[in-house]
């Protein structure tokens, strides 16, 4: 038992600690590359062949399209899965797969798309539209497949000929190409999906720059340049080895060491070593999810079932929820608790969007958050009990909005709850507020229908309001891109004001990477995409 | 004897089974759904029904359970929850990895403790004596997940001796394998090392106070034959019981060991699954583990046995 507790003990304090021993040493070198910060522009052209090795901060589930769940998944794929569509630097939708951008017919309701051609798959099988409707009912229809919901609008795919596809759906659903983007657009091999079946996973096979060597669980996922690829004048590397580093500082230092010439997501508690490090530099993306506090109002009998109110006053009146936002300076918690690394914001939609609009957060105002209390008449201080991830950051986060929120007359009592079980607490209703984010969608609809509206899969936050699901049906089913934007400013502007989520801040989003490697892509969406990097050449 | 072997035997698989209950039940008792672990950021309840149902979390634990045992019987430890890679495969390759770091942390730790003393009895109350007990007793006190740290920064990034993580297959290059193997040994090998060292210590003290040590020095042996041969044996006999007594322990440390120095070994996987909630991966691999100690505890009843009548007749008898 001792042993077990030392263990405990040891697991607890390993981030800490951790953090100390990266960070105690005051940086001496400057950084001997000025571009060190700055993303993507290089020049230097890449030679041909070599290996990169990439730290992934977690270990990805299973390598199937129709199956994948986890962010760090797509990072994988995105090397050797491609989709109909992509997003470029800018968050704009890019055909990959598909030849062109989908022709929506008038009433939105069939969606064509040509199919590039050309394209073998690393089986050295040939793309085409069969394979294209082979692979989407496949996503449709696999038992444990985790696309149901996105493709739910889509009733039938046709194959109209050999190089088009038709998508008819029930009703116009503007995210659609968003989600061709994703996973859900990823093509698979027909033959190899004859051949392993459900366990397609195993040994994926697709359209990439590379391809799938060997995975070790737990360990490792090895790719190898692909000799099939329509595109392989772009490509250099021979191999990529993705390993799987879960703490942050020992990712960190395994790059400053040489072990691994990529490392992604790093803490923002490493970024001066390794801005400091000459030989690494460091690229920076804002991410397209976004962190916030989630307010539980309605979530009385868990997240499938009927509403209820629950009695708390914070749950019930809108405007003690108003208070607690006025109550925390978003900036202040940026500088002190993320190094000034992030973006203070109050959108769920991050700045790089399109879809983003002129929000004004407002100050931070006290004496504000004190009159509203009043006006509401409730008792302070008034007791706000806070869910949190179980590490130093998330218990810094708690510690601050504590102590902002006493000022305006909250009592906040962070409660710091590993990962999983908080998610069940929140899925079952069973909590007051909430800090968790999510990981973001390139269409807008993906960072907010799901969390609004009455019947969304992931609304903790219990809210219902007609209203509020109207605009947001609506705001699905235009396809006009500057109508939308104007129906999500609405939807922003009237969630903002039932506050039943308080965002707070986009996360940017660190990769530091070796400078000998040349042409890696780094956007929004937080995925590598190695297609062109490589070596520099000396 | 015949008797005797039986019953041991049977009680091992009463053990087992207990084991196998136990994990079974200790795991759904985790909170958390598993279902929602599972279904990362797509957790509609669609998808989480379809989890549900594909891995059978709706039925009653004893249903779950006979199944389980039933494809475990057969050496099919099932599928990991999140990766869909096979239990067992997974854990043989696991196996070997962590099996090499305690044996070569009992080298490093041997090679330092049993010298150290050595050292320290023969020089009792003298300043080998005590500086070895300080660095003993710091050893035995230093967390092995700080000096890990402690070590990657100095050896790893500081001055580039050492590689700062990772694992290296033996079969690939058994020397950049030992190389990667060096320090993550050393920090799991230190506190045995000082266990040994103490333990060494006290036994050659007693050993030195022993009437065949005087006799030995009255024979006129010169001193380094005293303390080396006639001490030295008979004192080893204690410190390689502790040595392995300590093999449970080792396996534990090897869990945080693994890591901070992201070795992909059983403790790296086992840590893992529990935070996925990965269950599969949890109930075999705990599994495998307490059968391993079962095996490895009736193994030794049977060696004493054999070496010692007196139980076995003992064993007969009640």
């Amino acid at each position: 038992m001792p042993r077990r507790r030392k263990l405990i003990t040891a697991m607890l304090a390993l981030p800490l600690v951790a953090a100390v021993a990266c960070t105690g040493e005051p940086a001496t070198e400057t950084s001997a590359d000025p571009q060190g910060q700055q993303s993507f522009a290089d020049n230097r052209p890449a030679r041909q062949g070599g290996e990169v090795t990439v730290a992934l901060a977690e270990e990805p589930d299973a390598l199937d399209p129709s199956l994948a769940r986890t962010f760090v998944g797509r990072i994988v794929f995105a090397n050797m899965c491609e989709k109909l569509y992509d997003t470029d630097a800018n968050l704009e939708l890019v055909p990959q797969l598909a030849a062109d951008m989908p022709d929506i017919s008038a009433d939105g309701t069939t969606v064509t798309i040509p199919i590039r051609r050309g394209v073998r798959f690393n089986d050295g099988t040939q793309l085409d539209a069969a394979a294209v409707k082979t692979s989407i009912e496949r996503h449709q229809n696999i038992t444990g497949s985790a696309r149901t919901a996105e493709l739910a609008p889509v009733q039938s795919v046709e194959v109209v000929d050999p190089m088009t596809v038709r998508l008819n759906l029930s009703q116009p659903f503007a995210p659609l190409t968003a989600i061709l983007a994703d996973r859900a657009g990823m093509i698979m091999s027909p033959a190899q999906l004859r051949k392993s079946g459900a366990n397609f996973g195993d040994n994926p096979v697709c359209v990439g720059p590379f391809e799938f060597a060997e995975r070790r669980a737990g360990d490792a996922i090895v790719l190898d340049r692909s000799n099939d690829y329509y595109d392989a004048d772009q490509v250099n590397l021979d191999r990529v080895t993705f390993s799987i580093i879960e703490q942050g500082p020992v990712r960190a230092a395994n790059l400053r060491s040489g072990e691994v010439d990529i490392a992604e997501r790093l803490d923002t508690t490493s970024l001066e070593d390794i801005e400091a490090e000459q030989g690494l530099r460091l690229y920076e993306a804002t991410s397209i999810g976004y962190q916030g506090i989630t307010v539980n109002v309605g979530n009385t009998n868990g997240v499938e079932q009927p509403f209820g109110q629950r009695q708390a006053p914070i749950a019930s009146d809108p405007r003690v929820r108003r208070a607690f936002e006025l109550s925390l300076d978003r900036e202040a918690i940026n500088d002190v608790v993320f190094n000034g690394r992030y973006e203070p914001s109050c959108s769920p939609i991050a700045p790089n969007s399109k879809f983003a609009p002129e929000i004004d957060c407002g100050e931070r105002d006290v004496e504000q958050a004190k009159s509203l209390l009043q006006e509401a008449g409730v008792q302070t201080p008034v007791p706000v009990e806070l869910m949190l991830a179980t590490d130093q950051t998330a218990v810094r986060l708690g510690q601050v909005v504590q102590e902002m929120a006493k000022e305006a007359g909250f009592a906040v009592n962070a409660r710091p709850t590993e990962f999983v079980s908080s998610l069940d607490l929140a899925d079952q209703g069973n909590f007051d507020t909430f800090q968790i984010g999510w990981s973001g969608r390139v269409d807008p609809d993906g960072n907010i229908y799901d969390f609004h509206h009455s019947e969304g899969a992931l609304n903790y936050s219990g809210a219902h309001d007609p209203e509020v699901d109207r605009m947001l049906e609506q705001a699905r089913t235009t396809i006009d891109t500057e109508e939308r934007r104007q129906l999500y400013a609405d939807i922003i502007d009237a969630v903002r004001e039932r506050a039943n989520i308080i965002y707070l801040y986009h996360e940017n989003l660190f990769t530091g990477a070796s400078s000998d490697i040349v042409g890696l892509q780094y956007h929004g969406d937080g995925l590598l995409r190695l297609k062109t990097a490589g070596l520099a050449a000396n | 004897m015949k008797s005797y072997l039986l019953k041991r035997t049977g009680a091992a698989l009463v053990a087992l089974w207990l084991a196998s209950v136990i994990v079974f039940a200790g795991v759904r008792a985790l909170p958390g759904d598993a279902a929602l672990a599972l279904a990362g950021e797509e957790r509609s309840p669609e998808a989480l029904a379809e989890i549900r149902e594909k891995y059978g979390l709706d039925d009653p634990v004893p249903v779950q359970y006979i199944r389980w045992a039933g494809h475990a019987l057969r050496g099919d430890l099932g599928q990991s929850v999140r990766t869909g890679l096979d239990v067992s495969d997974t854990i043989v390759d696991k196996v070997p990895i962590t099996l090499e770091l305690a044996v070569l942390s009992v080298l490093v730790a041997v090679l330092i403790g049993i010298p150290a003393g050595v050292v320290a009895a023969s020089r009792k109350g003298k300043f080998a004596d005590y500086a070895s007990n300080a660095v003993g007793l710091a050893g035995l006190s230093i967390p092995n997940f700080w000096l890990g740290l402690v070590l990657i920064l100095f050896l790893a990034i500081r001055i580039e001796v050492f590689p700062a993580s990772g694992y290296v297959p033996f079969l690939e290059s058994p020397l950049r394998n030992i190389y990667y193997m060096i320090l993550p040994a050393f920090v799991l090998g230190t506190a045995l090392a000082a266990v040994i060292m103490r333990q060494m210590r006290s036994s050659m003290l007693e050993s030195l106070d022993a009437d065949y040590v005087r006799t030995a020095r009255a024979k006129g042996l010169s001193e380094w034959s005293v303390v080396g041969s006639h001490a030295f044996r008979n004192s080893l006999i204690t410190v390689v019981t502790v040595i392995g007594l300590q093999l449970g322990g080792l396996i534990s440390g090897a869990v945080v060991t693994e890591q901070i120095f992201v070795i992909p070994g059983f403790g790296n996987l086992i840590v893992a699954a529990v935070f996925q909630r990965d269950l599969p991966v949890i109930q075999g691999a705990v599994l495998v583990a307490a059968a391993g100690y079962i095996v490895v505890n009736l193994l030794v009843d049977i060696v004493y046995s054999l070496l010692n009548p007196r139980i076995r007749i003992a064993g007969e008898t009640a």
